[in-house]
């Protein structure tokens, strides 16, 4: 292998670095290559002797990230078996450098934060924020309550509204009832005979009728909004009954 | 030798390179390849360890018609030699006491 594609082969599995260590550990690799070849070696020794491409990206990466990838350091062959190194007499000596554990290196590792408690925050720290936000979920309640309130007083107006129209419609009744008995006696004043006095009556059982029918409306109705308070008063029952188990 | 011995070790040989005069890398290895098994590229984590540290500095230093990176130490890197050899003198007496020899048996 020539010093390009050792180094070539090297890039390739360095890739994941940012641009400039990449750079930065090419150039250390080329520089070592070149003062090698400068004191003696051929080009071919000089690149066994930095070590497979694998085993040196291995290096590398080992000092950038936490683990070296496994990936980075498949090659079949030792490199010190087959290159003499002239500067040492150790050339059968196994290189255990290479496997050599990552090192820590304080400017890229984070020592793993510890949860203190069970739960995401702390019981403090939720009154305070609750407190700081009091202006927020303060007014938020509110608004809430008040529009709860406005609904009910809505309901109770329509149920009275309807009360009230019933008891006119009633009203009306016996009025039109008493206009009818008395209408034939006043008789010549208004101008009416028995056909307007029957027609009169009519008209009051008409107003009785639906006076009756709406007040029984008006019932169902009461009953409709009494049941949906107990079931709001229910509902909060339960949810103070469980704040203060 | 332990590994993380050996790691720290390697450290201190390649400021102890440097002490003296800048040097660059293959003049390193060179140097501390007598003392500890060392490979061209295991150099590499290193130097970027100790300039991480502030151990040491880097400049491009033109040779030949190319670049090359000379490493020099800093007071930093001078403190840690310091303290190594400190920590040496306490261990060389207990293994002086350790490998003594034993008199009091004659």
């Amino acid at each position: 292998m020539n010093k390009q594609q050792f180094l070539a082969e090297v890039r390739s599995r360095i890739n994941c670095l940012p641009k400039p260590d990449i750079d930065r550990s090419l150039d250390y690799c080329g520089e070592m290559i070149d003062d090698l070849m400068e004191n003696g070696m051929s080009e071919e020794e000089a690149v066994a002797a930095m070590g497979t491409p694998g085993q040196t990206a291995s290096d590398i990466l080992s000092d950038s990230v936490g683990q070296p990838p496994s990936f980075a350091s498949s090659d079949s062959f030792d490199p010190h078996a087959s290159a003499p190194d002239p500067s040492s007499g150790q050339s059968t000596e196994p290189p255990p450098d290479r496997t050599i554990p990552p090192e820590e290196v304080p400017k890229y590792t984070v020592p793993p934060q510890t949860q203190k408690s069970g739960s995401s925050f702390p019981a403090w720290l939720v009154i305070v924020l609750l407190v700081l936000g009091f202006p927020l979920w303060g007014s938020l309640i509110l608004t809430v309550f008040a529009l709860a309130l406005t609904l009910f007083l809505l309901l109770w107006t329509a149920l009275i509204t309807l009360y009230a129209i019933d008891f006119a419609l009633a009203v009306c009744a016996i009025a039109l009832l008493a206009v009818g008995f008395v209408s034939p006696l006043i008789g010549g004043v208004f101008g009416v005979g028995l056909a307007s006095a029957l027609g009169t009556f009519g008209l009051a059982l008409v107003c009785g009728g639906c006076a009756i029918l709406l007040f029984l409306l008006c019932l169902l109705f009461g009953k409709g909004v009494v049941g949906l308070h107990k079931v709001c008063f229910r509902a909060l029952k339960r949810l103070f009954v469980r704040k203060g188990a | 030798m332990d590994i993380q011995l050996k790691r720290g070790l390697l450290d201190i040989c390649v400021l102890a390179a440097i002490q003296n005069e800048d040097s660059y890398g293959y003049q390193i290895i060179k140097d501390i390849k007598p003392y500890v098994v060392i490979s061209e590229s295991t150099l590499y984590p290193i130097l970027r360890r100790l300039e991480a540290a502030e151990c040491l500095t880097v400049r491009a230093v033109e040779h030949n018609g190319r670049l090359r990176k000379y490493y020099r130490i800093t007071p930093c890197g001078r403190e840690r030699l310091t303290a190594f050899a400190e920590e040496w003198k306490e261990i060389m007496s207990i293994y002086q006491f350790v490998t003594r020899e034993d008199k009091s048996h004659e």
